[in-house]
């Protein structure tokens, strides 16, 4: 991930089982389409996606933020498993996608998160659970266990999405979440940085960070 | 007809004939397509005969050297000529199946089963590759060299191919060149009779079919259709039950719909067979170590061929496996507009699989420059994109030359990759196969292992060195079982008697249970034995069903490492606590008489190849005390006797040597270490590493 004044680069790996959906979410995100059936994803695919970001607190300000966004879409069959980490390598977030119509999918996350927490040394996790246009026909996940799971591994700020590439519900939120998150990250990184330069030479100086620590937690 | 010298041979079933030019001719003749065979008179050969086949065509084989020699082939072309003479009524109806008999009898009415296309339309417009000279020149070709199952294969075939093959014709080209046909030949029936005896079964792998079959060039409009799709299941599902263990692996849908554009269903199932088991090694079972294997080699041509973006890709750290790989596993269809793919496959399935190293490489060398200002993985792809879609454009479009104006970006492609890397050749791709084989294969384990580890709910106390030994020795057993096929691999109870036999003194194996021991002990496995009071029941299967702990009859990896731990890192108590659930009947917590009879059997089976005579004195006292320490009060009726743990323990240790054996000579028994080539292994993963890096 770079920063270039107030614009980022970010790479965004998405992960989960077989037909989940995941190249008609980012399909329904880059290029605002759905089709019914999209060709199987071979190996990985890859897109790239501009956006901005507005008000993020950055040095005490309120900030805009320009983010190129590369995304990774993976195949989901079992056996491209293994090559998983040749593609979430150097990727700063993920989102993990569910079918909320099936349980084996949900139950699948876990090793996911399990295994990008291992492997991984601070990416930004997102579990996404798809096709919600199904929702009344033939639900299998119940909203409030996701959330649970999700609040339980990923820590009580984070919640689990539903959205629909079919229908759109939730895509472009889920997105720019995603985005936003991964850019107050990046300042955060970068204030604890200065803090610590800053810290070194003089504890003036530290106070100063100090108040605006306080002022990005409102 | 060609003249020329080479080597001719016969088998059970063929005659064939390799010319000594390379390229010259090659004949891959069904003795059963033979009608009649004649001696004739040359004065050049010591012998000549003329082979005539079913169709009239003529093979004069003239030999060199001795009259002798030249006769004990007649003599054994004669014999096997005799046996295949059975199998010329299947003649009859396999041609009716082919293409290539339609194109001379002008039976454009026949009821030849066909690919999509007849119906849905081809993707190559056959006015522009095959028009009526091409037809005319094919025909004359097949009247002259044979057709289908008799085709000879000569310079001017490969020239025909490059020129433009028909539609109708395109199914029975692609089956020839990789071999195919001759499978479809000789099991007629398999296809039919493998999707009828598998009509209602699912597994795993007709799931994951089901869940692509939409998904497989949807674009194309059979894929809309019931009909194409219903192809493409049964082609995938009747793949997938005849070879289980590969099954179904994504990227094959996408081959697969694009042979049924050409092929029928039975062509398309032999042709992706041929594909997935020779062509292709390794590409999609469970591992995918022959993708693996062959991006490792990939990218060490791109080093040798193109150094200059190879630096470039180093640099800038872009990972080519993660965009090349889906070029090799779908053979182009998914990066490629469905036209191009299908000349790639033209020569794909004449020239092999080197086309896929050459056409990838030339894509690299014509946007080499461009690609060299690409800073990303992201740029980098979306140049390619863009040369993907500009391959139809006209290259000199103003130009005065008229051949000159019709190329394409395409034809250049083609061009580069045929003519620009002439040390990318078969041999040298099966040499650097072979050379980098272990490594990628040993890659896979090491990588299967270092998961293993890592998702081990308890790690027994071991630290990580000895959870590596333990794995080695462990996944020594299995290597020849699973073939390294298995996402986690288990340990059923024979492998388990291999696993005991590899690691302690006093087990031997299999032959430790007797004659029908092994049966009736893995009879038993299946359902799990409710009487463990059974005498017959071994002390191996006793510890084998402890530590079953998914009841599955099978140990996995995390159950070997518990029951090693309990032994290694235990202590003289717990030991004995594992010795006394082995053997407690009804799990009541309490021996009965037989349970302690069983138990000094077990002991017995322990210290069989120990010489010391005082094992034996020891377990006869261990009998008379467990007698006096039986628990009064409980189900005395019989004088049963009745032995609880704390008393097993005090009978135990009331005796220096089985306590000696419980504190220390059980463990010391085991013996865990890496063999001198495991060791010499687990150091040579280098390149796969930077694979995955």
């Amino acid at each position: 991930m770079s920063m270039h004044g107030s614009s980022l680069e970010a790479k965004l790996v998405i992960l989960g089982s077989q037909g989940v959906g995941k190249t008609s979410l980012v399909m329904r995100y880059v290029q605002n389409t759905f089709s019914p059936h999209s060709a199987s994803t071979i190996g990985a695919s890859f897109l790239t996606q501009r956006m901005q970001v507005f008000g993020v607190i950055r040095r005490g300000y309120v900030d805009d933020c320009r983010v190129v966004l590369q995304i990774w879409d993976t195949a989901g069959q079992e056996r491209f498993r293994s090559m998983a980490p040749m593609y979430y390598r150097g990727a700063n977030a993920a989102i993990l996608v569910y079918d909320i119509t099936s349980e084996q999918s949900f139950q699948d996350i876990s090793s996911w998160v399990e295994e990008l927490q291992r492997n991984t040394g601070d990416i930004d996790i997102h579990v996404v659970g798809s096709k919600l246009d199904l929702a009344e026909k033939s639900r299998e996940v119940p909203q409030e266990r996701a959330q649970a799971y999700v609040r339980n591994t990923l820590g009580s700020l984070h919640d689990v999405h539903e959205v629909s590439a079919k229908d759109a519900t939730g895509v472009d939120e889920l997105f720019h979440d995603v985005t936003r998150s991964l850019v107050e990250r990046t300042y955060e990184i970068e204030r604890t940085r200065r803090e610590r330069q800053a810290g070194d030479v003089q504890l003036r100086d530290g106070r100063q960070e100090a108040s605006d620590q306080a002022c990005c937690n409102v | 007809m060609v003249d020329c010298r080479g080597r001719v041979y016969v088998s059970e079933t063929y005659m064939t004939f390799v010319s000594e030019q390379p390229g010259e001719c090659k004949m891959v003749l069904p003795l059963y397509t033979v009608r009649r065979v004649e001696r004739v008179d040359d004065f050049k050969h010591s012998l000549s005969i003329a082979v005539i086949f079913w169709h009239q065509m003529r093979v004069v084989i003239g030999f060199e050297g001795l009259a002798r020699e030249g006769q004990q082939f007649c003599m054994a072309l004669r014999d096997q000529l005799r046996i295949q003479v059975q199998h010329v009524a299947r003649l009859r109806a396999f041609l009716d199946t082919c293409y290539s008999e339609v194109m001379l009898r002008d039976d454009e009415a026949s009821r030849l089963p066909s690919g999509l296309g007849k119906q849905f339309g081809y993707p190559v417009d056959d006015k522009r590759y095959a028009d009526a000279v091409t037809v005319a020149a094919w025909r004359h070709y097949f009247e002259e060299n044979g057709r289908n199952l008799t085709l000879i294969r000569t310079p001017q075939l490969y020239r025909l191919i490059k020129t433009g093959v028909p539609n109708r014709l395109r199914g029975e080209v692609w089956e020839l060149g990789c071999g195919s046909i001759y499978h479809r030949c000789s099991y007629p029936t398999h296809y039919r009779e493998i999707l009828r005896e598998n009509h209602n079964n699912v597994s795993l792998s007709t799931t994951e079919i089901e869940k692509d079959l939409n998904r497989s060039l949807p674009e194309y409009p059979a894929y809309q259709t019931s009909e194409g799709i219903c192809r493409l299941r049964r082609v995938l599902t009747a793949y997938a039950w005849h070879n289980p263990e590969l099954g179904y692996c994504q990227a094959m849908n996408i081959v697969a719909s694009t042979l049924l554009i050409y092929m029928s269903e039975e062509q398309a199932f032999w042709a992706l067979a041929t594909l997935c088991e020779q062509s292709l090694p390794g590409y999609y079972n469970t591992s995918m170590y022959g993708a693996l294997l062959d991006q490792v080699i990939f990218e060490d041509m791109v080093k040798k061929e193109l150094p200059e973006l190879a630096a470039h890709l180093e640099t800038r750290d872009i990972q080519l496996s993660a965009i090349t790989l889906p070029w090799f596993l779908s053979l182009f269809a998914h990066a490629l507009p469905l036209p191009f793919v299908i000349r790639i496959l033209d020569r794909f399935f004449v020239d092999g699989p080197r086309v896929l190293f050459l056409v990838s490489l030339a894509i690299l060398k014509i946007n080499g420059e461009k690609l060299q200002q690409a800073r990303d993985d992201m740029e980098f792809t979306d140049l390619l994109k863009e040369y993907f879609a500009t391959l139809d454009i006209l290259l000199h479009p103003n130009s005065t030359n008229v051949r000159l104006r019709t190329i394409t970006g395409f034809d250049r492609l083609l061009l580069v990759a045929t003519q620009d890397f002439p040390d990318v050749t078969d041999s040298t791709i099966t040499i650097l196969r072979k050379a980098q084989q272990s490594k990628v294969i040993h890659g896979i384990e090491d990588l299967n292992k270092r998961s293993l580890i890592r998702n081990l709910a308890t790690n027994g106390r071991f630290n990580r060195d000895e959870l590596d030994t333990i794995y080695e020795c462990y996944h020594r057993v299995l290597y020849y079982k699973h073939n390294d096929e298995e996402t986690e691999p288990t340990m059923d109870f024979p492998m388990f008697l291999e696993f005991l036999a590899s690691v302690t003194r006093w087990c031997r194996g299999k032959e430790d249970l007797g004659d029908d021991g092994l049966d009736e002990a893995l009879v038993r496995g299946k359902t799990r034995p409710r009487r463990k009071s059974t005498p017959t029941y071994h002390f191996t299967k006793r510890l084998f069903d402890h530590f079953d702990s998914n009841l599955t009859g099978e140990l996995t990896f995390q159950d070997v490492v518990l029951f090693l731990s309990v032994i290694l890192k235990g202590d003289l108590m717990s030991r004995i606590e594992l010795f006394f659930k082995l053997h407690d009947t009804d799990s009541d917590g309490l021996l009965t008489k037989q349970d302690v009879v069983n138990f000094t059997d077990s002991l017995l089976y322990v210290f069989r190849f120990e010489r010391e005579h005082h094992y034996l004195r020891s377990i006869s006292t261990f009998l008379n005390h467990a007698n006096e320490y039986s628990e009064p009060g409980c189900d005395t009726e019989n004088g049963e006797l009745r032995l609880s743990l704390p008393s097993l323990r005090l009978v135990i240790l009331s005796d220096e040597v089985l306590e000696r054996f419980f504190d220390q000579g059980f463990a010391a028994s085991f013996n865990i270490q890496r063999s001198v080539v495991d060791k010499r292994r687990s150091r040579a993963f280098g390149i796969f590493d930077a694979l995955w890096a």
